[in-house]
């Protein structure tokens, strides 16, 4: 069948398109255009009296630009830490060994824990006097201090969250290959393997192609999520030791609800979503080119 | 011929340490801290800040349980859960598999740009939109109800399930359509009843995505419903926790339980979840 | 087309079908509900005090429900934002003094001037202590009635004083001896005292004391800029931190205690001394059923430094702007306000009433914790009123932080919150 053969066709297509784009429009892109307009808006103003003197502070704000940092940091070293890890758990779990299934079950585990969850399991194990963390490590190296402090640490704060967060979400990036790996054929395998060829080059020449566009996809899917995480940081330490660990969403949420600066976090937001939006692009022109 | 025999074996058998080594110690990663949640949650109060460390509570007890079961309304929290992550994953689903259909199926103009606006929606973040939001919900009446939750949830869901479902959709031979139209049989009767059924394995992944999504939010649920009626599990958990509140036996207790269902649900779905996502992300 | 739309009409209909099932599933409206925000919802002493004047209430008005809205106390500001630009806010809500005026500002609160006149003006506002009142008047109108205003104090351990070699009956009355009494009481185990450093609104009361202690403030007498410069607030600020880094009588992981870390230190004997609300005797008692807590922890004025000087808890309701029955919302926000409602709270719940009538009463003046705390109303500051002050503070709070932790030295600390602070303000 070759498709929109006839006008039929074609405009049937836009029907079962619509329910989904009516419920976009209304939830998500109508009320951020009512932010794009108020962040537009001088404080306490209304009407269509326009400024852009939120967005010329935001570009000077020395807190906000320290943000971004943090934010790019904890989204890129988590994105890392899943690759990674989700990577190394995926081709272990393809290799079909007995047990297999009952590790794929432990692997998932921190997925079905909510965020806010996450946050407060592991400020509490890190807790330096009740937390778990501290007695485990001295039982393997006794002369750990005892009270040592992760959270309250200005070096080991930052890594901690990453730590955390890293736990939470590398099963999803750990199933998403897993799938990739899953459909590589088999006799691409044992082609390579009759030609001589090891692990390493089987690796590259057979897996990393195979895998390429589902990489790309996890870590699109997994760079928009990171860079909008929000209960975890906030539950965990609060942005703290003073912003060390402070990242967009916290900030914006804080702006908005506790400075009462409607405006300024509006303005805030939409330059968080219009970085976003660049550095997704490439993502979004593959999927949107045709696959 | 016997070396390459050989070498293969233990190349085999290398393989396999290696990756039991590595399952072994990422389950232990996986698992400590949910662990040692669960031993929090079986002590009494004092004895989570005994020192040194009580590894295994001495006098394991339920009352963390008890007192988190007596203190809010976790039954009618469990039951708000169920029924907005059952509807939220159910209409998320349907929407967007209609939405993957047509994408999938037909050539209309800015079918491109409207699958790409689709993956765009996803870079609004909730902060930017939730005031807004609320405005229009209380506009017309549906503050405090459920309906405005699933409302919010079904959204934001929509693109995933949307881009999963086309890529299923897509690794579905057309044949199948065209025998339909050959019967005779409408295009929405071939999507329901042909095309449907077979991506079964393609729609739990995303009824999953969309049940954990709902299941886990916070700052929606925290905006958007302010009456115990009303509220969500993982509302209830956060509402242990506070400025004057920090019992970590009971808030142990309360995360565990909240975690409870998707934990099930994992277990008994997780092996077409695998699937679905490798017709519907990877081939797509 | 036409073979196509019956399965799409099947489609809409259940679709249609689905939404009104769970609409239906909404309460419908019954009587008169007045929606009453609490976050003290899980304290014991506080939520009894509620309850016990919810079923009084309830009992006496048939026509009018009154209903606990349970919220966080982290997040009541957020909530009742949202929930205001929507207008459906709770009909009667709890804040502490501080977010007053923006709420008053944004228009998210209702003139309580029109009942105040009808309950006889005044007369009817005489009842109440008159500098606590002013937090309410903003722009000519009144917004709220003052709740309680309970004067920070120091709260110790007994039993922890005399295994010290310490006399229970001589607290610590300056700076030197409350370090020199918590290095006293820092032993294997225990510290001798708790301090504050997470990013909470609790950390400004049990730190202030020690920046106006030493003569500091946050800003310049005519509230125009930053005065967190001087000498006197590094000082303050110095002590503070120094407790921790320095003298090493703080527990470890400083800024991940809140106010209730803190307290469930004190509970559990982890800690000897901490700068607490006067109703803190009753919620330690709530973490740790087993101490005697009226035998064993003790109340005193917060230690001296160059001016004798506290802060307090002061706490104040609202009533909505949205409410859709605001005399009913009246009427039970005047029973609240009444001298029985407020007298049970202290029995109850140990805070101290801001109406006279309650403050001076015989009940009050005998109790052996509400002598100390009362005693010291007249030495309590409240932090500055600015619209500016929630940054400002975040940047104080962030200044504490750095400071506890060693991101920058004390000095280096207090100058970014200086920095900040005049940005806040709008000084070149």
């Amino acid at each position: 069948m070759r498709a929109g053969r006839t006008w039929h066709d074609r405009h049937l297509g836009y029907l079962f398109v619509l329910p989904a784009s009516l419920m976009l429009a209304a939830v998500l892109i109508f009320p951020a255009v009512i932010t794009l307009k108020l962040s537009v808006t001088p404080e306490g103003g209304s009407g269509w009296h326009l400024t852009l003197i939120h967005y010329r502070k935001a570009l000077r704000d020395p807190v906000l630009i320290q943000t971004f940092k943090n934010t790019f940091a904890f989204v890129a070293l988590s994105l890392l830490g899943h690759f990674l890890l989700g990577l190394g758990l995926a081709l272990a779990l393809n290799q079909a060994l007995p047990g297999q299934t009952f590790f794929r079950l432990l692997a998932l585990i921190p997925w079905t824990i909510p965020d806010v969850v996450a946050g407060i399991i592991f400020r509490w194990l890190l807790n330096p006097i009740h937390g778990a963390l501290n007695p485990l490590i001295r039982l393997v190296f006794p002369r750990f201090p005892a009270e040592f402090q992760w959270l309250s640490s200005p070096a080991l704060a930052f890594p901690s969250v990453i730590v955390a967060n890293i736990w939470r979400g590398y099963p999803l990036v750990m199933v998403m290959l897993l799938a990739g790996l899953m459909a590589i054929p088999r006799e691409l395998y044992e082609a390579a393997a009759v030609d001589g060829a090891g692990w390493v080059k089987r690796f590259l020449h057979v897996t990393l192609p195979g895998l390429r566009t589902i990489i790309l996809v996890a870590l699109a899917l997994d760079m928009v999520w990171e860079f909008r995480r929000f209960a975890l940081v906030l539950t965990m330490t609060g942005g703290g030791p003073g912003t060390l660990t402070e990242v967009l969403s916290t900030l914006v949420y804080k702006t908005y609800f506790q400075f009462f600066t409607f405006e300024y976090a509006s303005a805030m937001a939409i330059l968080m979503s219009a970085v976003l939006f660049v550095l997704s692009l490439p993502y979004i022109l593959l999927v949107g080119r045709e696959r | 011929m016997r070396t390459a025999a050989t070498s293969v074996r233990r190349e085999r058998m290398l393989d396999a340490a290696v990756s039991y080594s590595l399952l072994v110690l990422s389950a232990l990663f996986a698992l400590f801290p949910v662990a040692w949640m669960l031993s929090t949650s079986l002590k009494t109060e004092a004895e989570a800040f005994a020192l040194p460390v009580h590894w295994i509570p001495q006098r394991p007890t339920l009352q963390a349980y008890v007192d988190m079961w007596t203190l809010k309304p976790f039954g009618i929290y469990f039951w708000n859960s169920l029924v907005v992550s059952g509807v939220t994953a159910l209409l998320s689903t349907a929407v967007g598999a209609l939405a993957g259909y047509g994408f999938s199926r037909f050539r209309f103009r800015f079918r491109t740009s409207l699958m790409a606006g689709f993956l765009a929606t996803q870079m609004i973040s909730g902060v930017l939109v939730i005031g807004p939001y609320f405005q229009i919900l209380a506009a017309v009446g549906l503050y405090n109800t459920l309906t405005g939750l699933i409302i919010a949830y079904v959204t934001i869901c929509l693109p995933f399930a949307a881009w999963m479902s086309k890529g299923y959709f897509d690794s579905i031979p057309r044949e199948l359509d065209e025998a339909g139209l050959v019967d005779g049989a409408s295009r929405l009767q071939i999507f329901l009843r042909i095309i449907m059924p077979v991506a079964v394995p393609g729609t739990v992944a995303t009824l999953l995505f969309a049940f954990l999504l709902a299941w886990q939010d916070l700052l929606w649920a925290l905006c958007l419903i302010s009456i115990d009626e009303k509220r969500t599990v993982t509302l209830g958990v956060a509402f242990t926790v506070g400025e004057f509140i920090i019992k970590w036996p009971m808030l142990t207790a309360a995360s565990l339980i909240g975690s409870l269902p998707t934990i099930i649900l994992y277990l008994f779905l997780q092996r077409f979840y695998v699937e679905g996502l490798a017709r519907g992300a990877v081939k797509g | 087309m036409k073979r196509n739309t019956k399965p799409l009409a099947s489609l809409a209909v259940a679709a249609a079908a689905v939404i009104l099932l769970v609409l239906v599933a909404a309460p419908a409206v019954a009587q008169v509900k007045i929606r009453f925000q609490t976050w003290h919802w899980n304290e014991t002493p506080w939520v009894n005090s509620l309850n016990e004047f919810m079923k009084t209430f309830n009992a006496a008005n048939p026509g009018i429900e009154v209903v606990r809205d349970d919220s966080r106390y982290g997040d009541k500001e957020a909530v009742f934002t949202t929930q205001s630009q929507a207008k459906a806010a709770a009909d009667i809500a709890h804040f502490s003094y501080r977010p007053i005026r923006h709420f008053a500002e944004r228009g998210y609160l209702l003139d309580l001037t029109p009942f105040i006149e009808k309950e006889g003006g005044a007369k009817y506002l005489a009842q109440w202590d008159a500098s606590a009142l002013e937090i309410c008047k903003y722009k000519g109108k009144i917004y709220c009635l003052p709740d309680d205003l309970n004067p920070l104090v120091l709260m110790y351990n007994t039993v922890h004083f005399k295994e010290a070699g310490l006399d229970p009956a001589k607290p610590p009355a300056t700076w030197a001896e409350f370090l020199d009494y918590a290095k006293k009481l820092t032993r294997a185990g225990r510290y001798g005292v708790g301090i504050l450093g997470a990013r909470q609104e609790g950390v400004f009361m049990r730190f202030n004391p020690w920046l106006w202690g030493a003569g500091g403030d946050y800003l310049t007498p005519d509230e125009k800029r930053s005065a967190l410069d001087t000498r006197e607030a590094l000082e303050g600020f110095k002590f503070y931190v120094e407790l921790f880094t320095k003298h090493k009588v703080v527990p470890p992981g400083v800024i991940e205690q809140g106010a209730q870390e803190v307290r469930t230190q004190l509970a559990h004997e982890k800690v000897s001394m901490i700068i607490t609300l006067p109703a803190a005797p009753g919620i330690v008692q709530a973490i740790n059923p087993k101490m005697n807590v009226r035998e064993v922890m003790a109340l005193a004025p917060v230690p001296v430094g160059k001016k004798k000087v506290t802060s307090a808890w002061f706490s104040l309701r609202v009533i909505s702007a949205f409410t859709k029955n605001p005399e009913a919302a009246w009427k039970v926000y005047n029973a609240w306000y009444d001298r029985d409602s407020q007298m049970r709270n202290f029995k109850i719940a140990g805070v101290l009433s801001s109406r006279l009538d309650v403050r001076n009463s015989p009940e009050v003046k005998a109790d052996k914790y509400a002598q100390v705390f009362s005693a010291q109303t007249p030495y309590v500051k409240l932090e500055p009123l600015v619209p500016e002050w929630p940054k400002i503070g975040d940047a104080m709070l962030t200044a504490i932080q750095e400071g506890l932790t060693g991101v920058k030295t004390p000095e280096a600390a207090l100058r970014g919150a200086h920095e900040a602070t005049n940005r806040a303000l709008g000084v070149r």
